[in-house]
């Protein structure tokens, strides 16, 4: 980028910068409650280029991102609370949300560019993340621990920032303190009958226009996959500047 | 809240942000060197109305004033830090103890009116103390950091602060093998806080986070009681549902 911003840009820049940083926090603590309902309808933009991906593949336009995150989401909580609810009757009147696990993903490491035109953002962050719950269906609490990397656009909508593309990158999961990653792959991999590998995300994968898998967890056969690099400054979010290629319609 | 701004105005924001975050940041460093006498002076309220009304909260309640709070969080810590070297036949406090609660995951909404802020954090947190046989014991802890602040001629200041425990233990063994439900009577964390001036059951980690406290800081023009992470700003979570004990007992 070789335009050379005002000072007045660069003071809407860096403002805008922190308020996409407070849109990235902000899809943590709704995710932190399993408030899919709440994150996509409020800091999501509806636009058919939206699009949610992770190890399975890439979720296009607001109404795929919504069926695999909100729906699909919202009937594994409920179909979790079924599950429980006999043997914790004490859960009778709460969402069923909240109650399947906490799964707070916290944010360090963020590099952010806001466009030079000032209509979107880029960003990167690496995300050392605990998946805790203690209401189970199988009686145990549970605590896990999930590094992955995100790569995110934003844009500027009627002057509010929101989503337009996440891209979850996983890394390491495990229980917390009681894995070690390296050597429970190697362990599975070299098992004459190889178990699966411990999902990155919890239920079956929803239907998606860009198959996976596009980032997996760690192996001992694979290099360090840079699949989102962080974002360069840049002077408006095209296809060189994007971490969901477009597709012309 | 689409509220224009200036050039001039807009920096000066982004500035009370900046130094927002470096403030707490900076009290993760004041904790992991525990220095509590000295972070309650330099950064938190100094007002004698603010510092009336300043709080302290944990999963169980708010201490209230900053005189309680100091009691709480400075006297009987070091009563109980005093109680460690002597049992450990230590040559001065702390000797074998490490905290560190870094505070990752901001999000900071500054007022309209640029008089007060309301931020929140998650830790991924340690604390480790030395035992009397030269073990120590080290344990992790997750817990969510709200904080209420206020800008005082000297800048900005902490008013009213909340962690919100979801779980803690020990470092290397197995969480899943801990009780579903935690004996609060015996509870180390729950001990800790002693007897708040106001008791009352704000975060119960049973449910994760359905009773959503502390709640996300949302855009607003102007602080008033209703948002505060102080006792004023708690609402009991709605819960009608049978044999539910009100999610364990929420006063």
């Amino acid at each position: 980028m070789k335009r050379k911003l005002t000072l007045s840009q660069r003071i809407q820049n860096a403002a805008a910068s922190q308020e996409v940083e407070n849109v990235k926090a902000r899809h943590t603590y709704f995710h932190g409650r399993a408030d899919a309902a709440g994150e996509w309808a409020q800091i999501w933009s509806r636009s058919d280029d939206c699009s949610w991906a992770h190890a399975f593949g890439r979720m296009r336009g607001f109404d795929q991102v919504w069926y695999g995150s909100v729906t699909q989401y919202d009937k594994m909580a409920m179909e979790n609370w079924l599950e429980m609810f006999e043997q914790y009757p004490e859960i009778g009147g709460k969402d069923p949300r909240p109650l399947m696990e906490a799964s707070v993903h916290t944010l360090v490491t963020d590099i952010i560019e806001v466009a030079a035109d000032g209509k979107s953002a880029r960003a990167s962050f690496i995300t050392p993340g605990v998946i805790h719950s203690v209401l189970t269906p199988e009686g145990k609490k549970y605590c896990n621990v999930l590094w992955e990397r995100y790569g995110s656009d934003f844009v500027c909508e009627d002057g509010r920032w929101k989503y337009l593309h996440e891209h979850v990158c996983p890394d390491i999961p495990g229980k917390l303190d009681m894995c070690n990653w390296a050597a429970d792959e190697y362990a599975r991999i070299t098992d004459p009958s190889p178990k699966e590998s411990m999902p990155p995300t919890l239920g079956p994968p929803p239907p998606v226009t860009d198959p996976g898998p596009m980032h997996t967890p760690y192996s001992v056969l694979k290099k360090p996959q840079n699949t989102v690099p962080w974002p360069e400054p840049y002077e408006t979010l095209d296809q060189d500047h994007t971490y969901t290629p477009f597709v012309f319609k | 809240m689409s509220k224009t701004y200036s050039d001039e105005e807009l920096i000066s924001r982004v500035w009370d942000v900046e130094e927002i975050k470096k403030l707490v940041h900076k009290r993760v460093y004041y904790i992991a060197d525990d220095l509590r006498s000295e972070e309650l002076a330099d950064l938190w309220v100094s007002d004698p109305d603010h510092q009336k009304t300043a709080s302290f909260g944990r999963n169980w309640g708010y201490y209230v004033g900053l005189d309680n709070i100091k009691t709480y969080y400075t006297d009987s810590h070091t009563a109980l830090l005093e109680l460690q070297k002597s049992a450990n036949g230590a040559s001065a406090l702390n000797v074998g103890n490490l905290y560190a609660h870094p505070a990752s995951t901001g999000l900071v909404e500054l007022a309209g009116d640029g008089k007060t802020a309301k931020g929140i954090w998650y830790c991924i947190s340690q604390e480790t103390t030395a035992r009397g046989d030269s073990t120590a014991d080290a344990e992790w802890m997750m817990e969510k950091l709200a904080i209420d602040l206020i800008r005082e001629n000297d800048g900005w200041k902490i008013w009213h602060l909340v962690i919100a425990t979801d779980l803690h233990g020990e470092a290397g063994q197995d969480y899943s093998q801990q009780p579903i439900y935690v004996d609060w009577d015996s509870d180390a964390v729950r001990r800790e806080f002693g007897v708040p001036t106001i008791e009352k059951l704000t975060h119960d980690a049973t449910f994760n986070w359905w009773d959503d406290y502390p709640f996300m800081p949302k855009p607003y023009e102007a602080f008033h009681d209703a948002i505060s992470y102080g006792p004023e700003g708690f609402v009991p979570p709605i819960n009608k549902g049978w044999n539910a004990k009100e999610g364990r007992n929420y006063l």
